[in-house]
């Protein structure tokens, strides 16, 4: 998702591979949050070799134990055993199998349809502005748990139909910005030059009015990655999200809810990796944008000479 | 021009709301019904089909739209099938406890996300840059449940400053207000300091600042104006989502707004209750749509209105 | 001691003063600009007990209970849910009743220690024929708006309750129909169609509404509540608070053996919270001295943590016309592997005790000889692996699935269920399923049910009536309205069993109950808890069939 949205090669090629390299291993942040990240992936593709207990295996006499309980076999639950008595730590990584596929796959599929129809109604205006922003209205206006149950109703729950319900919910907010910058951009005088030499209206949008909304959609997009965790939860509360014994972070959330008093870690774990994962993501997807961004880039290259 | 416009978008908003109501009206008796709902398990058939007679979801679904559509005609969404009383005041009656909320929140978010935004994008890379951008993706990243228990938690039971939760002055909308405010803080902040950086290096700025005028109007007149659009597209999206009823924070700190009432509703498969409230939401909504959208040519004027 | 309790709160006082303060100078005036139309009311419900609990405990600490005093003092009840509607009729429900049984009576109530039937707005009551019971109305009772209660206003308010065109759920609840006249000004004849001998049970859920108001202001019903009862309901802010006041004019007063109660405390707020870690903080902050229906760990966190007896047992319906779960070492299987006493006392906190039987020992008709299935995975999995050899298609789809919200930790319940099922060998999987989609499934009728749904659904099911033919005829029955299970020769007992009286109904329906417990019709798991959160000042003992009557409790 953000390779595709901030990756107009043409703009590495002014500065050596090299340079970036050393410009991370310089930023300690970013460092961290690159490091994060790795381990979150390698941790869900590798969920069979590296979690420590299976994440399914119950005990009714370990429930809800807290972080450091000696397991009966194996390493003890680092992070503690839920309200089923099962391995928390192995339900967080089997966990962000689901959470992170339902968290890019929504935002790319929102992000991607939200963003063309705001570059088509900004752009044209007249009846495709019309047809596409009141269709925004009438989603805006029409209650997501709603078109949940709808979609619940006719599909079933599960996976597809969790990211379905998401992307449909959250397509708009990409269809607002994207609209409200091309409004402005179609007026600048570059637009208005493109125009002139004759260009076609198809390059216009995609080569000089979308690069120049990357930045504010990117934005967008790596917070939303937090929001559709979270709204993924409170699907998982009310039933319509992952059906147990699968899991997802949001359900984990969802779950422990009602033990927030008595048993603290069923909900702060899932919380924190959440919180840390999508922290991650927009640290580095902030980093990405200005490495790439000729007006910025020496302040983060640390190219200080050549600064104006 | 702005007057054809606006008669244009008026007549839109019309099918605008009847879409939205119809959309609602026939979803809502595909998705079960509630004569099932109202009764305990052990009630016979009979009592069941007998129950469905009395509320009228026996009649054909045309039957049904047509004396909702005439209902309609005359501002009537019928009586709550759950709470025997008319649909339309119960939600008119929990309209100021969500507007209420609203305003606090946006009055609390907006400044301070614009605000921390503008400041993080003064120095990137900076630390205050870097405490803006992890605590306001912070406050986007938090279970809002999560952060509503904790501060009844913190606030209420351990320190006993304020009350746990309930409706009424100050005391009680600070802490839903504060809850709901962490995420369009987050949001709103960091796109400010996206679109300002953006803002920032382009030539008029160079110029202002060549010529004298002091940071101050440069930031928050010139640069911030320009900035605006996408940051007032994104507050007016959160704005509509707190109108939509904050679900979760109603339900955490008891708050009688619409966002609760519309969830039992949905649950409870109260036709006429779902579709006051959905109206009543889609006129909201399609009345700020509208305001936002006349605000763009306020503050850029190339955008103008066809 | 004293001194430093008073210290205390004046430095928490002044703490909670200060911050407000503080914020009204920072915030007043921007709130002021956005303050909701009508904060007059709005802010009394919480302020009021925040600023009143402190109060009582401050000028009274040397009580003097002996001389009989004026009520006083303010109580906070925190409920889970905000009644719908409080019209008489559903006066049955959970969140009905809280209200309702404190403003408005029935003929008879239940004794809150011994659970016996007693009189309430009766004094005596007796079955003059098999359809026909004569009820003795108490003297001088009085309507909150004055209007004195006669044998006439009874009769219709309770055919008003009970008629088929109104149709009302208590019918479904706890039907069949009934009718009543005047016999005369103080004495009631209720007539039914067939013999009912627990017609009294059934009365004690229907209390009267009040005659000339459902004439004349039927509109009012839903929303003001007008009774005979020890409060009387003085206002209702929907989405904030019920509010109730003693009623100086209520019978009991003059008539203090029959009361079973007396008023004590003055003014009586219902509130609303649906989240259980709101209730309890609410508990320990000192907003309300009453919490229900939170989490048995949740309890044991408030000042006073009452767990208690209920009607309700939670067990799981096995759908019997299952491919796999019709045949009977199948059903024992799933018996077998559920570790009733682990259930009871670690997912439920040791909140309930393993059951043998759908109804509790409250129930007329229960047995008690019969003991709760063992857990044995051994004999369990062998049974399976039985079946399997015999040609049983073991692996046929099961789905353990459970209403969304019905219970506490239902859901938890459903994914253990599933995962005992899966290790003995069968094919399940949990599913918590939406309320319309769930009820629409459980009552369906069962000629109608597919031998491919294969649900086991775990529910609580309450015996409020304490007599196990209700029970019976609900699930044991092949037409049941909620059976899903099916067999002739227990129709026949049961039928039989239905008109009796006395010992021949108990020891008729006890055989009954045995013939669905040797064929392993269903798998009842325990009967349930529920708690409580009381404040220190707070004197109450729960009731078995979950009332809460305010006449009942004191403040100390």
């Amino acid at each position: 998702m953000n390779v595709q949205l901030t990756a107009p090669g043409t703009r590495f090629a002014a500065t050596g591979r090299g340079e970036f390299v050393r410009a991370l291993l310089r930023d300690r942040v970013t460092l961290s949050a690159l490091a994060f990240v790795v381990f979150v992936v390698v941790a869900a593709v590798g969920a069979g070799v590296v979690s420590p207990h299976d994440p399914y295996a119950q005990s009714l006499l370990l429930r809800n134990e807290g972080p450091m309980t000696p397991a009966d076999q194996g390493i003890a639950h680092i992070l503690g055993t839920d309200a089923l008595g099962r391995d928390q730590l192995s339900r967080l990584i089997y966990g962000s199998r689901i959470s992170l596929t339902v968290g890019l796959a929504s935002v790319l599929v929102s992000g991607v349809l939200g963003t063309l129809l705001g570059l088509l109604a900004g752009y044209y205006r007249g009846r495709a502005d019309d047809v596409i922003m009141r269709v925004v209205d009438v989603q805006m206006g029409f209650p997501s748990l709603l078109l949940a149950l709808v979609i619940l109703y006719g599909a079933g729950s599960g996976f597809l139909n969790v990211v379905l319900v998401l992307a449909i919910t959250r397509w708009t907010v990409y269809a607002r910005v994207t609209r409200s910058l091309t409004l402005s951009l179609r007026e600048t005088a570059f637009v208005d030059a493109a125009r002139a030499i004759g260009c076609t209206n198809r390059r216009i949008i995609f080569v000089h009015v979308l690069p120049n909304l990357l930045s504010p959609l990117l934005v967008l997009a790596t917070m939303e990655v937090a929001t559709v965790i979270l709204t993924e939860a409170s699907l998982d509360f009310l039933g319509l999200g992952i059906q147990p014994p699968e899991s997802s972070w949001g359900l984990m959330l969802a779950q422990g809810r009602q033990y927030i008093t008595t048993a603290w870690w069923l909900v702060t774990f899932p919380g924190l990796a959440i919180l840390l994962t999508t922290l991650s993501f927009n640290l580095l997807a902030t980093w990405v944008r200005a490495v790439t961004d000729p007006v910025q880039r020496w302040r983060w290259l640390g190219v200080r000479q050549s600064s104006p | 021009m702005l007057v054809r416009y606006l008669a244009r978008r008026l007549f839109h908003s019309v099918f605008v709301i009847a879409g939205v109501v119809l959309v609602v009206f026939l979803v809502m008796h595909m998705i079960g019904d509630p004569a099932r709902l109202m009764l305990r398990p052990e009630a016979s058939q009979e009592q069941y089909l007998a129950l469905r007679r009395q509320l009228g979801l026996d009649d054909p679904l045309y039957v049904q739209l047509g004396r909702f559509l005439s209902g309609l005609a005359h501002g009537e969404f019928g009586d709550s099938l759950w709470q025997r009383v008319p649909a339309l005041p119960l939600v008119l009656q929990r309209l100021p406890a969500t507007l209420y909320l609203t305003a606090v929140t946006v009055i609390i978010a907006l400044p301070t996300a614009v605000v921390l935004g503008v400041l993080a994008a003064l120095k990137p890379r900076a630390v205050t840059d870097r405490i803006i951008t992890v605590l306001s993706l912070g406050g986007v990243s938090t279970a809002d449940f999560w952060l509503g228990l904790t501060l009844i938690l913190v606030f209420a039971v351990q320190l006993d400053w304020l009350p746990t939760s309930g409706y009424g002055g100050p005391q009680f909308v600070i802490l839903p207000a504060l809850t709901l405010a962490f995420r369009p803080v987050g949001r709103i902040s960091q796109l400010t300091r996206s679109t300002m950086l953006d803002e920032l290096s382009k030539a008029y700025v160079t110029t202002a600042r060549a010529k004298g005028i002091p940071e101050r109007l440069v930031l928050f007149y010139h640069t911030l104006r320009n900035a605006a659009i996408p940051i007032i597209t994104l507050a007016a999206d959160e704005m509509a989502a707190l109108l939509n009823g904050a679900v979760v924070i109603e339900t955490v700190f008891a708050w009688p707004g619409i966002g609760i009432l519309l969830i039992q509703a949905i649950e409870h498969r109260d036709f006429p209750v779902v579709e006051a409230e959905v109206f009543v939401i889609a006129l909201m909504v399609v009345a700020l749509n509208l305001i936002v959208d006349l605000s763009y040519s306020v503050i850029d004027p190339r955008v103008r209105y066809s | 001691m004293e001194s430093r309790v008073n210290v205390c709160l004046s430095r928490r006082e002044l703490l909670k003063r200060t911050a407000l303060a503080g914020f009204a100078v920072v915030g007043a005036p921007v709130l002021a600009a956005c303050q909701p139309a009508a904060p007059a009311p709005a802010s009394a419900p919480t302020a009021a007990p925040q600023a009143t609990s402190p109060a009582p405990a401050a000028p009274k600490p040397t009580t003097a209970p002996a001389t009989a005093k004026a009520p006083a003092g303010k109580l906070v009840i925190a409920l889970s849910v905000e009644p719908d509607t409080l019209e008489n009729w559903k006066a049955y429900s959970t969140d009905g009743h809280p209200v309702l049984r404190n403003v408005q009576e029935a003929l008879l109530n239940r004794d809150p220690v011994t659970n016996e039937l007693v009189g309430e707005l009766a004094t005596s009551w007796e079955q003059v024929n098999p359809t026909t019971w004569r009820f003795k109305l108490r003297q001088g009772v009085k309507f909150h708006n004055g209007d004195p209660l006669d044998a006439e206003g009874a009769a219709f308010g309770l055919n008003y309750t009970w008629s088929p065109q109104n149709n009302f759920e208590i019918m479904a609840y706890i039907g069949p129909q009934l009718t009543a006249k005047a016999v005369d000004s103080s004495t009631l004849d209720v007539v039914t169609e067939q013999p009912d001998p627990i017609l009294p049970s059934r009365l004690y859920f229907s209390p009267l509404p009040n005659p000339a108001q459902v004439k004349n202001d039927p509109k009012s019903l839903p929303v003001k509540p007008i009774g005979t009862g020890p409060y009387r309901f003085v206002e209702w802010a929907k989405g904030q608070y019920i509010r109730l006041t003693a009623n100086p004019d209520w019978w009991g007063l003059a008539a203090p053996k029959d009361a079973h109660g007396e008023i004590t405390i003055k003014d009586v707020d219902f509130i609303f919270r649906a989240e259980s870690p709101v209730r309890t903080a609410m508990v320990k902050a000192g907003e309300v001295q009453f919490a229900r229906f939170i989490s048995p760990e949740e309890a044991k966190t408030t000042p006073q943590g009452v767990s208690a007896p209920s009607v309700e047992t939670v067990f799981l319906r096995l759908d019997t016309m299952h491919t796999a779960m019709k045949d009977q070492r199948v059903r024992k299987a799933i018996a077998l592997s559920i570790d009733k006493q682990g259930v009871a006392d670690k997912l439920f906190g040791g909140a309930g005790r393993p059951a043998s039987q759908l109804v509790g020992p409250s129930a007329l008709g229960y047995n008690a000889d019969l003991k709760p299935y063992p857990y044995d995975m051994e004999q369990a999995k062998k049974l399976v692996a039985d079946a399997k050899a015999a040609g049983v298609q073991v692996d046929a789809a099961i789905t353990c699935a459970t209403r969304r919200g019905i219970y506490l930790r239902h859901d938890e319940f459903a994914e253990y269920t599933a995962n005992q099922l899966r290790t003995v060998g069968l094919n399940a999987k949990s599913e918590v399923v939406d309320p319309a989609a769930f009820n629409k499934q459980y009552s369906m009728p069962q000629k109608d049910i597919l031998p491919t749904r294969g649900w086991i659904t775990n529910n609580p099911h309450g015996n409020e009536i304490m007599d196990v033919s209700s029970t019976a005829q609900s699930y044991y029955r092949c037409a049941g309205a909620a059976s899903t299970y099916c067999n002739e020769q227990l129709d026949k007992a049961l039928a039989a069993a239905l008109p009796l009286t006395g010992d021949k109904r108990v020891t008729a329906l006890r055989a009954v109950t045995k013939m669905f417990y040797d064929d392993y019709g269903a798998v009842p798991v325990i009967h349930m808890d529920l708690n409580f959160g009381l404040s220190k000042t707070f004197v109450w003992k729960a009731r078995l069939d979950g009332f809460m009557l305010v006449k009942e409790m004191k403040l100390q």
